[in-house]
This record gives structure tokens, sequence and C-alpha cells, in this order.
């Protein structure tokens, strides 16, 4: 039997005992996640529909399918760039606000520790997701900026030259 | 208890095919899998203990933690998620049985 199995098989074994600790170490941010909710649903400022989503948040806190579900659309919200076209206005306002914030980060950290093995695929493809995002907007900067010193170098020489030719002509 | 299997085989099944899956992208698909065929009875087995520590280390960690979650969250004044389908929430009558049915 290789090593590698062998690792896997003591993985499998380790990974209830390491997730019921995660699951323990991580209460307080539950309690926390459950302070900032009762106080969002009473607060007369957010909207009724915020108010539902935000039912809606307590209770994926401990389903593992969030982060199996997440581990495959994050990717493709990051690399579309839907969230910065499809959330409108008024949710960026909402989502703006310190307890919304606040909310968002304690949802995260708990739903990750419901499900670790999860967490660890969410992290290998929104990283991956990410960085080609980042290789593709520095790239379209690199060219850009690239063009730009052609132009700067190229136009003085060539572009006036053909431009007085074809006015004059 | 059906409520116990269902989360403790849906997350075994789902995160070996998590496994399966990266290791069939890098290439050592078989031999993760050659083993556990070659020793069919010890996989059974392997399972079965699974099942066993799952049960002892994090389902008993887990249902006092959502009882905690819940006490916390006691007199909370949820709202119900709407269901956007449409016609979701609608009752219609139930459809007449056909003659000689």
């Amino acid at each position: 039997m290789s090593t590698l199995t062998i690792v896997m098989i003591a993985a499998v074994f380790c990974y209830p005992v390491v997730s019921a600790v995660i699951l323990k170490l991580t209460e307080r941010t539950r309690d926390e996640l459950a302070d900032v909710v009762r106080g969002m649903l009473v607060d007369p400022t957010i909207s009724e529909e915020h108010k539902v989503l935000i039912s809606s948040m307590v209770d994926d806190v401990f389903d593992w399918r969030f982060m199996a579900f997440a581990s495959v659309v994050f990717p493709f919200v990051a690399i579309s760039r839907r969230a910065e076209t499809e959330i409108t206005p008024v949710d960026r306002a909402f989502f703006k606000r310190e307890d919304s914030s606040r909310l968002v980060r304690l949802h995260m950290r708990s739903v990750m520790a419901a499900s670790p093995i999860f967490t660890l695929v969410f992290l290998l493809t929104s990283g991956a997701a990410l960085l080609i995002r980042f290789l593709l907007s520095f790239g379209m900067v690199m060219v850009s900026l690239v063009w730009a010193d052609t132009i700067k170098n190229v136009s003085p020489s060539a572009g006036p030259h053909h431009l007085r030719r074809v006015a004059a002509g | 208890m059906l409520d116990f299997f269902k989360r403790a085989g849906g997350q075994l099944v789902a995160a070996i095919c998590a496994v399966q899956a990266f290791a069939w992208l890098f290439g050592f698909f078989d031999e993760l899998t050659q083993p556990l065929r070659e020793h069919r009875e010890l996989t059974a087995l392997g399972v079965i203990l699974y099942f066993g520590l799952y049960y002892i280390t994090y389902d008993a960690t887990y249902r006092a933690q959502k009882m905690r979650y819940k006490k916390r969250l006691r007199g909370a004044s949820l709202r119900l998620p709407v269901n956007k389908k449409p016609g979701a929430g609608v009752v219609r009558p139930a459809k007449r049985p056909r003659k000689g049915a």
C-alpha cells in the first residue's frame, strides 16, 4: 500500500475528529452571529427583504452543502464579475453597513467551520479563480500601458506626418 | 437516525467524490483506488468504522452545538424565506379521480 493511500485513509478517519474540534472551537463565532442576527432583525432601518435574507443565512450555519455549492458558484461569480453588475445599489448600501459586513464575515467563518473538506476545495477553486481574474485584469492593464508607451514613441514620428500629408493632399 | 445517515453518508460520498476528482485530475486515481478494490472486506469495515467514529465524535458535537445555537437564537423574529417560483404557495383543488379508477 502506497504512502498516499495510507495518508488518505488516515485523513478519512481523522476528518470527523478534526471537524468536531473545529465545530467546538468556533462556537463563539456562531454565538456572535446569533447576536448580530437578533439585533439586525429588530432594526427598523433594515428593509423586510433584507430581513428575509438574514433569516435564511441563519439556517446555513450547520449546512455542509453550502460550502460544496459555494466552491462551484464563487469562482463563476468571481470570474464573470456578476457581483459588480447584479448587486443593486440598495443591496450595495446594505452590505456596506458595519453590522452587515460583520454578519457576512461571521457567516463565512461559521459556514466554513461546518465543512472543512469543502472549505479546502473552496480555497483551491476560489483562489484559482481570483488569480485568473487578477492576471486577466493585470494583463489588460499591462497591454494598455505597453500600448500607451508604443503610442508615445510611434505617434510623433509616424502619425502627424501622415495626417499632414492627408490634409495637404 | 435517518438524518444522521443522510448527514454522515452525504458528507462521506461528497468527500470521496471531491478527493477522486482531484485524484483523477492530478493522475493518482489508480494508485488511490487499487488497494481499496483489492481489499474490499477491509474497505467495507473501514466504512462501518467511519460511521461509528463520525457518530461518536462529530455528530455528538454537532447536535450539542446546534442546540446551543438554537437556544441563542430563541425569541429572534426570523422571517420565512420566500419561494420565488411562480405559483408557489398557491393551494389548488385536488384533481378529481378519473372515472373507473
